[in-house]
């Protein structure tokens, strides 16, 4: 008899025991089945965002059924199922549009860096350089290391010089080639406007300044003389605000042929016509000049940007080398 | 006949249950690692829903250059320039250490906006209208900076995270 009710007890036990081991391992096939739906192995761990500050329940209890009875009053085992797990809460904070993406790019769950399987674009490979940790080297517009390196060099050359003009010139500074500190510009900037704003020639009173305009102030109504006056106007301004600094007149770029057509203001007749007056300009007033347009030399249209206008990162070290190569002619 | 007397039995019951109730318990403390992790999640689905094609993988010194925002008061952070100077797309997502620090780096960005409108405005309708239509949000310690053709539904992305 003694024997029956401790066998009976052993089976209770037993079955509670199986429940909870049961419990157990349906949470680590919830958290399991969950991961693999996911691209984030770090579902074990807690995430405040989307989860409010509630924790989700860890797996990982398993083990062998121990041996052993009982009479104890224990928990039956649907309070154990009705337990809630949190983390089934997880489903709330996470987008269904979000989750609907994200399967495909899973093709083994294992791997430590699964973007790599998902980013096939250059920038999306840079990105998995910033997540895993990786010190990013400097971002080559031309993904050049010897660019880069002269980028530091041309720096130096240049780091007591002032460049003035337009959207032309701001790349220099945007693209790093010359320091900000060395570059007077910005998008639109004419001749005109520029007379209004040379606090940087007054303070740096530069060694040399490079000037380069022409695309904003030139349009179908501008004549070449006043275009030749504006001019004047500005060198008169810098003069007064820095006369020591050397200046150099760079000839006005060309655009690509589809401008040309578009615009006959910016044709190359029109431009060799008005930089030959510019070049005699600087003679006049003891300037120099200096034909930028040679840097052009050996480039397709391909040198261009898309509006034909502006000038592609891999112009600017042919330009700072020409003006490096020729600033002594002009002396 | 396995036997286990009725303390020992509770005293095992007790043990599991509060082992179960430990780990998950341990499973919701945040560590720095974690929360690395909520910002690779973040960045992960931007990244993968933004359109990125117009510009380029950024770094610290970016940050720096363009919006005078100080890496290292960052705990993560990405950030995509323009590809050239004539053009607005750009993207910056970011996590402050210290959640004191997020407006200063707020207005920060909102001046570079201010500046980029300026330049485009008269020149390039197209990139001002970009700029004009960006997407700036901020979430606790993070903070979304876009400008692009899709940067309504990015930010949508963004703020879903938060829900």
């Amino acid at each position: 008899m003694i024997i029956r009710e401790h066998r009976k007890r052993n089976r209770k036990i037993k079955k509670l025991i199986g429940a909870l081991l049961t419990l157990t391992t349906a949470v680590i096939a919830f958290t399991t089945s969950f991961v693999f739906t996911t691209s984030d192995k770090s579902f074990f761990k807690h995430d405040n965002i989307s989860y409010n500050g509630q924790a989700h329940a860890s797996p990982g209890i398993t083990g062998k059924e121990p041996e052993f009875t009982e009479e104890a009053e224990v928990p039956k085992s649907t309070e154990e199922k009705d337990r809630k797990i949190p983390a089934q809460d997880i489903t709330k904070g996470t987008p269904e549009q979000i989750k609907a993406k994200l399967p495909e790019q899973i093709k083994d769950p294992e791997k430590q860096s699964p973007e790599e399987e998902v980013m096939p674009t250059e920038n999306k490979q840079q990105h998995l350089a910033d997540l895993q940790g990786q010190e990013l080297t400097v971002v080559e517009k031309t993904e050049d290391k010897k660019i880069e390196d002269e980028r530091i060099e041309y720096q130096k050359i240049f780091q007591d010089d002032l460049f003035i003009g337009d959207s032309i010139t701001e790349s220099l500074a945007f693209y790093e080639f010359i320091d900000d500190t060395n570059v007077l510009s910005h998008l639109g900037l004419t001749l005109a406007k520029a007379q209004k704003d040379l606090a940087k020639v007054e303070k740096q009173k530069p060694r040399n300044i490079y000037i380069l305009f022409g695309a904003n102030d030139l349009d179908g109504v501008l004549t070449d003389e006043r275009f030749i006056e504006n001019y004047k106007g500005l060198i008169e301004k810098i003069k007064e605000k820095s006369p020591s600094s050397a200046i150099y007149v760079q000839s006005i770029l060309p655009v690509a042929e589809k401008i040309q057509k578009e615009k006959e203001f910016l044709n190359e007749a029109r431009l060799t016509q008005l930089n030959a007056k510019l070049e005699e300009m600087a003679k006049e007033e003891s300037m120099n000049y200096l034909d930028i347009r040679r840097a052009l030399k050996g480039c397709d249209e391909k040198i261009y940007e898309k509006d034909g206008i502006h000038f592609k990162c891999r112009f600017n070290p042919l330009w700072l080398d020409y003006i490096r190569e020729n600033l002594d002619s002009t002396n | 006949m396995v036997t286990l007397q009725k303390g020992k039995t509770l005293k095992f019951i007790t043990i599991i249950m509060a082992l179960l109730f430990f780990m998950a318990s341990t499973a919701g403390c945040s560590t720095k690692s974690e929360a690395n992790t909520s910002f690779k999640e973040i960045s992960d689905s931007i990244i993968q829903e933004a359109d990125l094609s117009a510009m380029q993988a950024g770094e610290g010194s970016n940050l720096q250059k363009f919006y005078e925002i100080d890496p290292d008061k960052l705990e993560n952070y990405i950030i995509y320039t323009p590809s050239a100077n004539i053009e607005a797309e750009e993207l910056v997502l970011l996590q402050v250490k210290d959640v004191e620090d997020m407006k200063d780096i707020e207005d920060k960005i909102e001046k570079r906006i201010a500046s980029k409108a300026d330049s485009f405005q008269e020149y390039l309708p197209e990139e001002y209208y970009l700029v004009e239509n960006c997407v700036l949000k901020t979430e606790g310690e993070y903070l979304l900076f876009l400008v692009a053709s899709d940067a309504d539904k990015v930010g949508e992305l963004f703020e879903e995270f938060f829900k």
